[in-house]
């Protein structure tokens, strides 16, 4: 059945006297903000401006439309009147590159960058994957932004697969706020700077990011807050001992590129439940999984 | 629909004073109303002094069909023990294409029910509102956007000129 007419009644009309009924209900007044909103007559006044309904809503409501456009539309908001100028700024960023449209005057990293600084912040969650290496300086004062901005969730990465890969500054590592993190084509600076990095992190994916053992022992003695590890394609690896209180899921994936990880030592991680090991070795393909039953 | 005599009945009155009985059920599909509900379980007539009878009669007809999927669905699954896949795909489909029917209004309409699904908080209403209202500005340029909702534009030229220079490339002309 289609929505009836607009007119039609909904439920019957009720023959009780609501003045006089003590079980009535009186539903608290909202906001004055939140007042009935006047329809000009449209048979009095055919030729008046209607109203600006839109304008009318609360400001929660009119940045929740705002936070349902892509990035591009959601800032041309801000042009609309001045009771839209920064409504677009009150939602927390959620920014992915692939998203924003191409320009033929600027370049992904330029927007990327003129929307971090524009953007009071917090910044909830960014993906870069279209930024130029050759601007690496420019991406090291973006990180910086972030971190400084409360960022919870980045993915980083540049599709090279070959030997480009970028440094993580240590305004990332050291940020408190990130949640869940992402890093492909990366590599870390030595162990020594790895402590008390990604303090409160659940989850972290590597990809194509050369490890080495110390590294990563370093990494997971740091971050005490891990539930999920994912290495996928990082060479490097040798001899892994697994010490990790809160650790919850374990995969490490590698398809020949460079050594493999000869050993996997689950030394101490209580909350494991799931455990991957694959991939393909000399041709072949291997594969290894297991689900930890509660001990 | 069919109502059962002994469900309890609700009057809700509109601000220009019309009246509209609705079960109970259909009623608590309005947050703010079912928590009026839990707190004292005897109300029968409920004023609703900012929500007009036009508006109001629209909130409830698609309470009442949302409340008529969810028992239709649970009275599958209770028949055949548990729902089949293609019958509830089909039913989310089918009240989908109501959905999208119900919101072929004018955007003062639209907005009227913004204001009622907040005020009221029918969270499924206040989604497919505000939905329809990004939809509305998605892609558009600033100055089709304003006509569609008639913005008044109370911006100075050199106001303008500073947001604009902020952000230029989302004020590109070329895409």
């Amino acid at each position: 059945m289609l929505p009836s007419s607009r007119r039609s009644r909904v439920g019957a009309p009720s023959d009780s006297d609501s003045d006089s009924d003590p079980q009535t209900y009186h539903l608290p007044l909202p906001p004055p903000d939140h007042n009935p909103i006047e329809i000009p007559d449209q048979n009095q006044n055919p030729d008046q401006d209607r109203t600006d309904l839109i304008s009318h809503l609360p400001d929660c409501v009119l940045s929740t439309i705002i936070s349902l456009l892509p990035i591009r539309d959601s800032i041309r908001t801000g042009i609309l009147s001045s009771r839209f100028r920064h409504l677009w700024k009150q939602n927390p960023l959620h920014l992915d590159d692939s998203t924003i449209p191409r320009s033929l005057r600027y370049t992904t990293s330029q927007v990327v960058t003129c929307i971090a600084t524009v953007h009071p912040g917090p910044i909830h969650s960014t993906r870069i994957s279209q930024f130029d290496l050759d601007f690496r300086r420019k991406l090291d004062d973006l990180i910086e932004t972030f971190t400084r901005k409360g960022i919870k969730e980045l993915s980083l990465g540049f599709g090279y697969k070959g030997v480009r890969r970028y440094r993580l500054p240590l305004s990332l590592l050291q940020c408190q706020t990130l949640r869940k993190v992402s890093l492909s084509d990366c590599f870390f600076p030595p162990s020594p700077f790895l402590d008390s990095s990604f303090p409160n992190l659940r989850e972290l994916t590597l990809e194509f990011v050369f490890l080495w053992d110390d590294l990563l022992h370093c990494l997971l003695k740091s971050c005490t807050h891990l539930e999920v590890l994912q290495l996928m394609n990082c060479a490097g690896l040798q001899y892994l001992r697994i010490n990790c209180a809160k650790l919850q899921k374990l995969t490490i994936h590698e398809e020949g590129y460079g050594t493999h990880a000869k050993e996997v030592v689950i030394e101490n991680a209580p909350e494991l439940r799931s455990l991957r090991l694959g991939g393909i070795y000399g041709g072949v393909h291997k594969d290894f999984s297991a689900t930890c039953e509660e001990t | 629909m069919a109502r059962s005599s002994t469900e309890n009945m609700i009057t809700l009155m509109s601000s220009d004073g019309e009246e509209f009985m609705v079960t109970e059920k259909v009623a608590r599909e309005c947050t703010t109303i079912r928590n009026m509900l839990e707190d004292d379980c005897v109300i029968t007539n409920i004023p609703l002094p900012n929500v007009t009878s036009d508006i109001l009669s629209m909130v409830i007809e698609y309470c009442m069909e949302h409340v008529a999927a969810a028992e239709k669905a649970a009275a599958e699954t209770a028949e055949k023990g548990s729902s089949s896949a293609p019958a509830a795909a089909k039913a989310n489909k089918d009240l989908e294409e109501w959905d999208k029917a119900f919101m072929n209004v004018d955007v003062y309409t639209l907005c009227d029910l913004i204001l009622a699904a907040n005020y009221l908080n029918v969270s499924g209403l206040l989604d497919l509102t505000i939905q329809t209202a990004a939809n509305l500005i998605k892609g558009k340029s600033p100055e089709q956007i304003r006509k569609t909702f008639h913005i008044q534009n109370d911006l100075s030229l050199e106001e303008e000129e500073k947001i604009r220079s902020q952000t230029p490339w989302a004020f590109e002309k070329s895409e």
